[in-house]
């Protein structure tokens, strides 16, 4: 009986090779989409959980009210703290703190590089996390000071063959010593992990150096505990407020709070966390969006076969009868049925693993790179998938299953294979539900990529165009910047040199205490560090008062503040007012720079104070001519080379800087234009397939009214308008949805574009056109065929 | 084999009720090879489709090899209908996708016949109806004739008792005809019952005796040859 199904479904699927196809293309369209997805979603979930204590890891998280700005959740922390959870509380079995490392030079012989991959820890990070030593093992480590574990392509970097292990490294990290001993080797890490550095020292040299780090009073490093087994983070987390209470000032008590973030949720849930280390962070909202669009795309698949399977019933239904009459009972025949479905369900998913191997690598791009997972081994992955189609084979075989075997063999005496009108409603509300979600998708892409739009070109307060940034890594070349300027400014396609942040404020905050209107206020403001000329050359505008100039010896205790801050402290004249640092040295205000954004433009402006200070100033900025651009570029490399000839020249410019801050959206923006397509392509086939089956059902009819002079125009008229009404039904259907949806994004945004009703309009038009196209494609033929053919059919 | 009393079959819409049948008396002995004729829409089709166990009647009692069975549920008429009648249509109603060799063995594969005894079963009815040479053809590679002829093939192979065929020759040439009659009637020697609605007195005049429907109403019994001829020729 089993061969007799699997016969019937191949000499069926022979003599309707065209839907078939549809059907096939369909399924293996959807489930190509449906396994890169998952592919991304399964790395997504896999971050971190190569560690083996990995559920019991945990990332302190500080949550600050700071006057002036919002509340705000950090993942920096005191350096005193993990010393203090490590020794006093039964729960916590290790702590560690990690400092990630600003770009350091680092020589070996005659290799140098620059290094932004340094980064600083206590030995108990090596019992925390999980390390492959290659050589040198986790208990040793940290042995000296100044001791360093390299991963394995920095070893090859420097040494080449060489054995590494006790090979001292120069690295200009600015601390008391510069000679570090490499005392291990381990495995380069996974893609996968929030943590990513290439070389990781020893704390004790910071320490040696500093007792900045030790303390109650600075945020500097990133705080990570191992729990012992059995205890609860709750646990630990009531115990944090009396912890804080004893250690911070009366005014802190209430400005701060902390909690355990586990190690497992780093990487999607820390969207709203400032200052953290989280290489490769991803978004859950973006992963839920995408499991979304798989399953999206599923249904759009499994609504063609439902659809097709349904309007060609009366083709089946003559089998189903005489089966039916021979003594088949209603359940064979809806196994056979959903049995029919799953084997076409299982054989698109075959058909769509040539198609995710050949697509993988454009879509691991477009993703960052991040599927590392080899889904060929993956023997659980592949079970899921095939869970998957055998569930999309039931779903989509069910319907047609039971419309199918429900025909009665009586009809089979009488000759009547007619449609349901139960089944031809069905029908009309699956193509307006797919044309919604094309409606849909095309929509929302239009949103985002004009939301893109406006954040690539909106006026940020600065020129961010043609303005190159030279990383300024160490203190000799900050001690270079009047030079460099003056020998860059010797070349009339450099219009400008200045230094400070590339994009007008850095990731710094810090307290400020101020007389403003409302009496004496602590502000928590940005920080910029600049030097002379720095508003003329980033393009940004001074609306009260001047900017720092070398006529006023005075300046080094002068401040510029921006808008914002004047807005909140109210003040009418900010001009000679006072601003205190934490450390008591008072600056007066002798300028108000116009508003601009500093940041990705998610974030509002939040108060900003820029100080004169070419010794703090990261980057070099030459404001260039955009004509001829590569000869200047070279030409501040050979100036570089000659001021510095022991530093590597490095630059960038500030716009693609600011177009890296947008990676998610951009992300968004190519997968969902991708996805749109896709889900257009697989309703258009569906769409396809049912004009051609209407088309062949309504041969004789369309005979008939060309016999009596009917016109091609107004066959196909007769045979498009029941499709374009579900377009334009559907388009109904999706456009408020999607004007929903679409508002929540945008409100992760501070700054957004109004949504306006082109988009609606416009992709209305562009899905109703493909429509139109697919079925004119019938149409006409259905129209031009010689009436005499038509009726000789019958 | 088969007694129905006072049988009654009526079609409900909304707007109309249409009485298809109405109480209707027939009774066919085992061995009996019953004509039935009358014009269109005179009730022929439904009556069968209610002696072959397909639809049950709205009133009256049908007793098949003994049984009540108009209150049979579905699948109980199902699985009395399966190993006890067979069908032939006027236009085949053969499976297109499936070979002449598979047509035929298809009720036998849902009476659950091992493989071995399935084969041999089909093998003996292709050679009984000269269709050995066609056996891997599909039924739109046949002409009308052959294709009758396995039709025929299908409903006998299970060794069923009860034929009902509904104009069977009623698309073929007379030549054709008449050789899907003879077949028919060789099987009525064999000892099948046989019940054919058809248009055509000559080929009802094959049957021991006609029944007249008009209406919906049984209205005479012309017995051509008496039933106890037949059974003496068993």
């Amino acid at each position: 009986m089993f061969w007799s199904y699997v016969k019937t479904i191949f000499r069926n699927i022979s003599s309707s090779k065209v839907y078939f196809f549809i059907n096939i293309a369909g399924l293996a369209i959807g489930f190509t989409v449906f396994t890169l997805i998952m592919l991304f979603v399964l790395n997504e979930f896999n971050y971190d959980t190569f560690n083996r204590k990995a559920d019991r890891i945990y990332r302190v998280v500080e949550t600050q009210k700071a006057p002036g700005t919002k509340a705000q959740q950090v993942a920096i922390t005191m350096g005193a703290l993990a010393p203090a959870l490590a020794s006093g509380f039964p729960e916590v079995e290790d702590a560690a703190r990690y400092i990630p490392w600003s770009t350091v030079l680092c020589r070996y012989g005659d290799r140098q590089f620059y290094e932004n991959g340094l980064s600083f820890a206590d030995s108990s990070f090596f019992q925390i996390f999980t390390f492959h030593f290659i050589e040198g093992n986790e208990s040793a480590a940290f042995d000296g000071p100044y001791s360093v574990v390299i991963d394995k392509s920095t070893a090859r970097k420097y040494f080449g063959d060489a054995d590494p292990i006790g090979r001292t490294l120069s690295i200009q990290a600015g601390l008391d010593q510069n000679t570090f001993q490499v005392s291990g080797v381990i495995q380069d890490f996974p893609r996968n992990s929030h943590l990513h550095f290439n070389m990781i020292a020893s704390m004790n040299a910071v320490e040696r150096h500093s007792r900045f780090f030790n303390g109650w009073g600075n945020n500097n490093a990133v705080t990570y505990v191992l729990l012992k087994n059995g205890y609860s983070p709750e646990e630990l987390e009531k115990q944090f407020p009396a912890l804080l209470r004893a250690n911070l000032p009366a005014d802190s008590w209430n400005a701060l709070e902390m909690h355990l973030q586990p190690l497992r949720n780093i990487h999607l849930y820390s969207d709203q966390i400032l200052y953290q280390v989280n290489y490769n962070k991803g978004d859950i909202d973006y992963v839920r969006l995408f499991v979304l669009i798989a399953l999206f795309v599923i249904i759009l698949a499994c609504i063609n076969f439902i659809n097709l399977t349904t309007a060609r019933s009366a083709i089946r239904s003559r089998e189903v009868g005489i089966r039916k009459l021979l003594g088949s009972y209603h359940s064979h025949l809806v196994y056979q049925f959903i049995g029919e479905s799953i084997a076409l369900s299982l054989i698109g998913l075959l058909l769509s693993f040539p198609v995710v191997e050949a697509l993988l690598p454009t879509f691991n791009s477009i993703m960052g790179g991040r599927i590392i997972i080899d889904y060929n081994n993956e023997l659980s992955f592949l079970l899921m998938l095939i869970l998957v189609a055998t569930i999309v084979g039931l779903v989509a075989g069910f319907y047609p299953a039971i419309y199918l075997s429900s025909y009665h063999p009586v009809e089979l005496l009488r000759g009547r294979f007619s449609s349901s009108r139960r089944g031809i409603i069905l029908r009309k509300i699956l193509i307006v539900l797919q044309f919604s979600v094309a409606i849909g998708l095309v929509t929302g892409t239009g949103i985002v990529v004009s939301q893109m739009d406006y954040v690539y070109s909106k006026p940020l307060g600065f020129d961010k165009n043609d303005l190159m940034y030279i990383p300024l890594h160490d203190a000799e070349s900050r001690n270079k910047i009047g030079l460099l300027g003056d020998r860059l400014l010797g070349n009339p396609k450099i219009l400008a040199v200045s230094a400070g942040e590339r994009t007008g404020a850095g990731r710094t905050q810090g307290p400020v205490s101020v007389l403003g209107t409302n009496g004496r206020s602590r502000l928590l403001v940005r920080e910029s560090y600049v030097d002379y000329g720095y508003e003329k050359t980033m393009g940004m505008q001074i609306v009260e008062g001047r900017s720092f100039s070398r006529n006023f010896p005075s300046d080094s205790a002068s401040a510029i503040i921006n808008e914002t801050m004047r807005k909140i402290l109210g003040w009418k004249d900010a001009i000679g007012k006072q601003i205190e640092m934490d450390n008591g040295r008072v600056f007066s205000v002798v300028g108000v720079v116009k508003d601009f954004n500093y940041s990705s433009l998610q974030h509002k402006i939040d108060p900003l104070v820029i100080w004169l200070d070419p010794g703090r100033c990261p980057y070099l900025l030459v404001r260039v001519a955009p004509q001829n651009m590569q000869s200047t570029i070279d030409f501040a490399g050979k100036t570089w080379d000659y001021v510095l000839p022991n530093h590597p020249f490095e630059y960038g410019f500030v716009n693609n800087h600011l177009d890296n801050l947008y990676g998610n959206e951009r992300q968004t923006e190519h997968l969902l234009a991708l996805f749109s397509t896709v889900a257009i392509l697989i309703a258009c086939l569906g769409l396809f397939g049912l004009t051609l089956h209407t088309t062949e059902q309504r041969t004789k009819e369309i005979g008939v009214r060309k016999v009596l002079g009917a016109s091609v125009g107004s066959i196909v008229f007769m045979l498009s308008t029941e499709s374009i009404r579900l377009v334009i039904i559907a388009g109904l259907v999706a456009w408020p949805t999607v004007y929903y949806l679409m508002s929540r994004w945008l409100q992760n945004f501070e700054y957004r574009t109004a949504i306006s009703a082109w988009i609606f309009v416009l992709s209305g038009v562009v899905v109703f056109l493909v429509a139109m196209f697919t079925l004119s494609f019938q149409a006409i033929r259905a129209g031009l065929t010689n009436p005499v053919n038509a009726l000789r059919y019958e | 084999m088969i007694r129905i009393a006072d049988l009654k079959k009526v079609y409900r819409t909304d707007e109309v009720e249409t009485i298809a049948v109405a109480n209707a008396n027939l009774r066919v002995d085992v061995g009996e090879f019953v004509a039935i004729m009358g014009p269109s829409g005179s009730g022929k089709t439904t009556l069968l489709t209610i002696l072959g166990l397909l639809d049950s009647p709205t009133e009256g009692e049908y007793y098949f090899l003994g049984n009540d069975v108009s209150q049979y549920s579905e699948k109980q008429r199902t699985a009395l209908r399966r190993r006890n009648i067979g069908f032939v249509f006027q236009n085949f109603n053969l499976i297109n996708e499936m070979t002449v060799y598979e047509n035929i063995e298809l009720p036998l594969l849902y009476m659950g016949i091992g493989s071995s005894e399935r084969k041999a079963m089909v093998t003996e009815m292709l050679e009984k109806m000269r269709m050995t040479t066609r056996r891997n053809h599909l039924p739109q590679q046949l002409s009308g004739g052959q294709q009758q002829r396995v039709a025929v093939a299908r409903a006998v192979v299970g060794r069923q008792r009860l034929i009902l065929a509904d104009e069977p020759t009623g698309n073929l040439d007379s030549r054709n005809g008449d050789e899907v009659m003879n077949l028919l009637a060789q099987l009525n020697e064999g000892g099948a019952t046989i019940i054919i609605v058809t248009h055509s007195t000559e080929y009802a005049s094959w049957a021991n005796r006609t029944v007249q429907l008009y209406d919906g109403h049984l209205v005479n019994e012309n017995v051509t040859r008496g039933v106890e001829d037949v059974l003496e020729l068993r």
